[in-house]
């Protein structure tokens, strides 16, 4: 089966998208950001995390930006904040229209 | 605290994580904690220490540069699982194997979607080493037994009909077990791919005893078939090498001059530079001869007559694989311009199944009597003429005579 381009996010990967819009940081640094963030509801296990960082690196949606010893820095691209951007006004109108409202 | 190895023969397959992990974590739960697992000789050996809860996940390999990263996962794997509390303890059969003993520390794989993915990447591995096993089967058998008979068409089963059923059989046993093999992972992974795919974590606490004694069943079976299928291969190389050439006048099949000498009343003259013997010996059922472009003058009455001529002589384990050999190389027809060349039956010979056609250049005879095929390629003129000297009524009877069936 051909490999396809990313077409939706999954929660996971929104939320770890989410951290780098807050700025450059390694995948340990976005684990804590999700897990402060969210309270410790949505869990990431380092597996997962390091699939996604793979995954987004190769859809140019984060770049590394800094590699010291293991770790490893990544900065979101513009490609990528626009990847997030749309992902948010998808759930903001998933959320709009359960509550019977409009686009908001 | 102890450091004793303990050695456990797996009772599931490494691809099916469900199972590995549940027996892994309960391996620990004894006290045995895993140190190396080898997928090639198929055991695991453990570390025998306090009894302790402790998970062990698997994943898909992490290199991100294939094998070219060498046999460590990715540092950063590495080193995110630590930030996270998960140790690497070691890789097999394309998969990672880590643990912890923090009951605080996530799950290694929190999103099942994603990993279904990572899941698909081994499907693609999997389906790559079968057909590197097809690719390697292929070189094997150019490897062994020279081009001439592989590459003309219906070379492959002729290579299986003049091996009889001797040395073939545990190849092709073989392939079929790793085949297999390769067919119950791809079948395994789906089926927890399907299940990731549609949102469900995998069960870590699955019953591994389940299905035991089947596996250890398969194991033992592929292993001793591919035993088998490496012995077999291995006694085609020594037979191979112990082919040897010879002269002519010693050969023990019919060579074209001598009984045509004999039948003409004529003089042969052989063309030593020219003229060698290939005879490959692997046992009394596998017997294979070839002569390809030899030369020989004999000098007649009439004049000197030059002889061209091209054997294929194979001895197969049954008259059936014979008639097998002997259907491959009545369509491996070779010279594209000629492959369409009239086949006729040519009658009163004593064998079996006797055919002719012409190629362009010469008769093709191929005979088959009992367990032995001979096509011969023969081609005989006079210095000033092009034409036939000796017509095929003429030799053809004498070849039949030489197999004895």
């Amino acid at each position: 089966m051909p490999k396809q381009p990313l077409v939706l996010l999954t929660e996971t990967m929104f939320y770890v998208l989410m951290a780098f819009t807050q700025g450059p940081m390694c995948g340990a640094d976005a684990a804590a950001f999700i897990h402060q963030r969210t309270g410790g509801r949505v869990p990431i296990g380092p597996a997962t995390l390091y699939t996604i960082l793979g995954k987004f690196e190769k859809e140019q949606y984060i770049t590394q930006v800094e590699m010291e010893g293991r770790k490893r820095t990544y900065a979101i691209t513009a490609k990528g904040r626009a990847a997030y951007e749309a992902e948010l006004a998808r759930l903001r109108q998933c959320v709009a229209d359960a509550e019977g409202g409009t686009t908001p | 605290m102890t450091k004793r190895t303990v050695y456990r023969i797996p009772p599931c397959p490494i691809w099916d994580l469900e199972a590995t992990e549940s027996w892994l974590g309960d391996l620990a739960e004894q006290g045995l904690h895993l140190k190396r697992m080898h997928s090639l000789l198929d055991f695991a050996a453990f570390q025998a220490g306090l009894a302790q809860p402790t998970r062990y996940r698997l994943t898909a390999d992490s290199r991100r540069g294939g094998l070219t990263n060498g046999p460590q996962p990715d540092p950063e794997a590495v080193q995110l699982a630590q930030a996270l509390g998960w140790q690497y303890v070691d890789r097999c059969g394309g998969l990672e194997i880590w643990r912890t003993d923090d009951p605080a520390a996530p799950e290694l794989n929190t999103d099942p979607a994603l990993q279904a993915l990572t899941l698909a990447r081994m499907n693609r591995q999997t389906l790559g080493q079968m057909a590197g096993y097809l690719v390697q089967l292929l070189l094997n058998s150019l490897f062994f037994f020279g081009s001439a008979l592989f590459w003309v068409q219906g070379g492959p089963i002729l290579i299986l009909a003049a091996l009889g059923l001797w040395a073939g059989l545990p190849i092709l046993l073989g392939l079929a077990v790793l085949w297999a093999d390769c067919g119950l992972r791809l079948w395994g992974l789906a089926r927890q791919r399907r299940k990731l795919a549609h949102g469900r974590e995998l069960d870590h606490k699955k019953n591994w005893r389940i299905g035991k004694n089947r596996w250890w069943v398969w194991r033992g079976t592929s292993a001793v078939l591919t035993f088998a299928m490496l012995a077999s291969i291995l006694w085609l190389q020594l037979g191979s090498e112990a082919a040897y050439t010879r002269p002519l006048e010693e050969s023990a099949f019919p060579l074209m001059p001598a009984p045509l000498a004999e039948e003409l009343g004529a003089e042969p003259k052989l063309r030593p530079e020219y003229n060698t013997n290939r005879m490959t010996s692997h046992s009394d059922p596998l017997f294979t001869y070839r002569e390809a472009n030899q030369w020989a003058y004999l000098r007649t009455a009439q004049g000197t007559i030059t002889l061209d001529w091209d054997i294929t002589y194979i001895r197969t384990a049954t008259p059936w694989l014979s008639h097998q050999a002997a259907t491959a190389l009545r369509h491996a027809r070779r010279f594209g311009a000629f492959s369409r060349a009239e086949v006729q039956t040519v009658s009163g010979l004593a064998a079996d199944e006797a055919f002719t056609w012409d190629n362009g250049f010469s008769t093709v005879l191929l005979l088959r009597r009992g367990r032995e095929v001979a096509r011969v390629q023969l081609f005989s003129h006079y210095a000033d003429d092009t034409a036939d000297a000796l017509p095929l009524d003429v030799w053809a009877p004498l070849l039949a005579e030489r197999l004895s069936g």
